[in-house]
């Protein structure tokens, strides 16, 4: 039995890999148990790097919060205290309110736009999970795939899609067996943020039974279907199965 | 004196803004939220969606869920006519179940058919019923396709 080196390693975590080399250490992790395990140890030291980034976002953003939801607290103070007087004037002299008016609707707008957290706003996520080996099933998930992208694309919004297919679904990225091989490469070619992710436990289990599975070249390989949609729920994708 | 009422006037309204802030923070702590997407044309999942519903419904209390169903692709079928399951819908309508159809299927299968799809009552539309669970999810909904 062969190790893998750590470079290797490193590039099948991540999904850069490319077909043959991607299918041997499959294969090889289909056998050996002890590969399995450097596999799932590469992969937690890199989740555990990239969650102690998102912990230090997480943070920045929380201790800049207080001071912009205090001076909004201390704006809203203001502006009710300014709009009392106002209504009181009003009750007094209702002839002169017209320029004072405008001025506090303005002031009430300036007002709101400041605490609006747009900026603080991440992409739209959202997973598309199939595992129908139904190519008339799998023809709707792309077509609300497509149609999900190119609503984003029309109204300029960030969004990042993940297409994982696990069991039966993995047929769709099998060479062979797909009947949307050149859809999935359209799609790829025509949009940079749709990422199409095979199950890796899927893709084991054919090998061990001997199956020479063929994956499409825009396909990468996640360690788990299943481990895959729980992870990105956890971190806010929003999750539709066809 | 005057002063005094203006005193009184301001004190009721702060009452009331604090009142109504503090309960609608605590209907939104308390009020469940899901949707439940039926994609098929099986009338037994699409049965199964409602009664999902209604048990949700009974289980938790009509007040304290709200609950939409969005139909699309073959799904929509549910909504139209023709499906058995379909006579549920405006009385399930009545009990505050949001039906939502999905224009854009509805677009695609007139086109094909040459025939205008007509809707039963209780069902609104919306523009595409994949973006619908979305939005719906980043509103806090938990989702559950049956």
């Amino acid at each position: 039995m062969k190790s893998i080196p750590n470079q290797q390693l490193d590039a099948f975590v991540d999904g850069q890999l490319d077909q043959n080399d991607r299918i041997e250490i499959l294969d090889a992790m289909g056998g050996s148990g002890e590969i399995r395990n450097q596999v799932a140890e590469t992969r937690r030291l890199k989740d555990l790097v990239r969650l102690a980034y998102q912990d230090q976002r997480a943070q920045s953003k929380r201790s800049s919060q207080p001071q912009t939801k205090y001076t909004s607290h201390a704006v809203a103070a203001v502006l009710g205290a300014l709009s009392m007087l106002f209504l009181i004037q009003l009750i007094n002299s209702p002839a002169e309110f017209g320029p004072t008016l405008k001025n506090m609707e303005m002031a009430g707008m300036e007002g709101d736009t400041e605490f609006t957290p747009a900026q603080l706003r991440m992409p739209e996520q959202v997973l598309f999970h199939l595992s129908s080996g139904d190519q008339q099933v799998g023809r709707e998930l792309l077509d609300q795939v497509e149609l999900v992208a190119s609503e984003y694309e029309k109204t300029g919004r960030d969004l990042r899609i993940i297409v994982v297919t696990n069991n039966e679904g993995l047929r769709l990225y099998q060479a062979g067996y797909s009947d949307h091989a050149d859809r999935i490469h359209e799609l790829y070619a025509r949009y940079d943020n749709i990422v199409f992710a095979a199950c890796g436990t899927t893709l084991g289990k054919r090998i061990m039974a001997g199956e020479k599975v063929e994956l499409l070249p825009e396909v990468i390989v996640v360690d788990s279907g299943v481990a895959e949609i729980t992870r990105r729920q956890q971190q806010g994708w929003k999750y539709i199965r066809i | 004196m005057k002063l005094k009422k203006y005193k009184n006037m301001l004190g009721q309204l702060l009452a009331l803004s604090i009142l109504m802030t503090g309960s609608s923070a605590f209907a939104a702590e308390d009020v469940r939220k899901l949707v439940i997407q039926v994609s098929t044309d099986d009338v037994r999942t699409q049965n199964i969606a409602m009664n999902n519903a209604v048990n949700l419904q009974k289980a938790l209390g009509q007040d304290n869920i709200i609950i939409e169903i969005v139909a699309y692709g073959p799904g929509l079928t549910m909504m139209t006519p023709k499906s058995p399951a379909s006579k549920r819908i405006p009385s399930l309508a009545m009990q505050d179940i949001i039906f939502s159809a999905c224009g854009n299927t509805k677009a695609k299968m007139e086109k094909k058919s040459g025939k205008k799809i007509t809707l039963v009552e209780g069902v609104q539309m919306v523009p595409a019923g994949v973006l619908r669970i979305m939005e719906l999810q980043e509103q806090g909904y938990s989702y559950i396709r049956p």
